[in-house]
């Protein structure tokens, strides 16, 4: 497991298969994005005052992040879903790679998903 | 989910321009996975970094020198001085057309940790009037490398020709004699700013997937709105339907014509005339947006030919 002040090398990432947290419910939008509602863990400083441990947060997706978030089923990796992403949206491999990792990076810093790293591909990777 | 997927599919095609790298005047095929990481300078000189993904793959660099009798082998046994490399004598250097004399160095430097020498390449195109220097990453040199591709596919535009420019499957097309003066790259939204003979100012956009586009903001909006900040601003008549129809192609858009004046009380000081269109290519899912702004007319011919043109690979206008 790659330690917090230590960057994940860009093989390892590519290969990483993100998962999405368990959801608690999905509210569709027009525009074919969607209001995903997680459960996450509330700040520390609401537990010292007593506060619920877990509370309900809600992000709106558009239609191309919800295109990304629903490919973060643990089975797909970063590289799979960069390249669904492009052929799905008329786009080029770099730009897709660019955009999806940038998106991919929001939606683990705000928990609604984590990357699952195998050893090995992080070991090849530091090489 | 899945609908939505066979919409996209079905309305947005990848551009006719893969793989085509082309800013200030040269030109070459890179590997899709590239993509330019810096961009420095101008059309006198500068830098371009290239990588896959984050790993710094080559850096370009350009000069185009003043002196009228420019000596390139003379610049190049100063430069090779300065850079501390020593010529290389190896067979497979990419010799492209256009560049004479081409010469291929290896730094004395090592970068800690990242193996051995750098490789340099240096080409000189006379009819461009252009010298190119590749430094290219010690894991990426050798004979059949995606950089020795990339070299050999190296061409440069003549003196006063009419250039190309294209990054991100986006391509563009620009007159003679026009210099980049700005440039802003975003995902999914490209602007340049050129400036050209007389006083003039052309700049060209495109911004997609435009469905997602249109739905933030109208089309008259992302006319009115521009990456660049000037001083002048937009008076003029009212934004008028504008349909471009050429080999079979239709673009349906927005165009508007009228001047460009600095604020109250220097409104009569030098006005420019500014004429700019906006329209929707449904084939690439893009919208294409040029506003020209010049001291003598409305130049319509002009917005036309560079939407026309964005995005072909061949000037076939």
């Amino acid at each position: 497991m790659a330690q917090s002040n230590k960057k994940l090398p860009r093989k390892a990432a590519i290969e990483g298969r993100p998962r999405q947290i368990p959801r608690v419910k999905t509210e569709p939008r027009d525009n074919g994005g969607a209001l995903v509602t997680v459960m996450l863990d509330s700040p520390r400083w609401v537990r010292i005052i007593g506060g619920k441990p877990k509370m309900e947060r809600s992000y709106g997706l558009d239609r191309f992040g919800m295109q990304v978030y629903e490919a973060c089923d643990g089975k797909s990796n970063v590289r799979r879903i960069i390249k669904r992403f492009a052929a799905d949206n008329g786009l080029g491999p770099a730009e897709a790679e660019l955009a999806v990792s940038r998106f991919l990076k929001t939606l683990m810093a705000k928990g609604l998903i984590f990357m699952e790293v195998s050893k090995s591909s992080f070991a090849k990777g530091r090489k | 989910m899945l609908a939505t997927r066979q919409q996209s599919a079905a309305a947005s095609k990848r551009p006719a321009s893969p793989g085509c790298l082309a800013w200030a005047g040269w030109r070459m095929d890179v590997p899709a996975q590239w993509r330019p990481l810096k961009i420095e300078g101008e059309h006198s000189c500068g830098t371009m970094i290239l990588g896959r993904g984050a790993d710094v793959v080559m850096q370009l660099k350009w000069w185009r020198p003043k002196l009228k009798r420019f000596q390139p082998d003379r610049w190049l046994r100063r430069r090779l001085k300065a850079v501390k490399a020593k010529i290389d004598d190896d067979d497979t250097c990419p010799s492209p057309d256009g560049f004479e004399p081409v010469s291929l160095a290896k730094s004395r430097r090592r970068k800690r940790g990242k193996g051995g020498p750098l490789t340099l390449w240096y080409g000189w195109a006379p009819d461009a009037g252009v010298q190119i220097e590749a430094v290219i990453a010690p894991q990426e040199s050798g004979g059949r490398s995606a950089p020795w591709r990339a070299l050999k596919s190296l061409r440069a535009a003549q003196m006063s020709a009419p250039t190309v420019w294209a990054v991100f499957d986006s391509l563009f097309h620009v007159p003679a004699d026009f210099v980049i003066d700005k440039h802003e790259l975003l995902l999914g939204d490209l602007s340049l700013q050129f400036t050209g003979p007389n006083r003039q100012t052309l700049m060209l956009r495109q911004i997609y997937p435009a469905d997602l586009a249109l739905e933030r903001r109208e089309m008259a909006d992302w006319l009115e709105f521009s990456r660049f900040r000037t001083r002048r601003h937009f008076c003029g008549d009212t934004d008028e339907n504008w349909v471009i129809e050429h080999d079979g192609k239709r673009l349906k858009g927005l165009r508007r014509k009228g001047v460009r004046v600095y604020p109250f009380p220097l409104g009569v000081v030098r006005p420019l005339y500014s004429t700019g269109a906006a329209v929707r290519d449904a084939e690439t899912g893009r919208l294409l947006l040029v506003e020209h702004d010049s001291c003598r007319q409305h130049d319509d011919a002009l917005l036309r030919r560079m939407i026309l043109t964005m995005n072909q690979l061949e000037e076939t206008l």
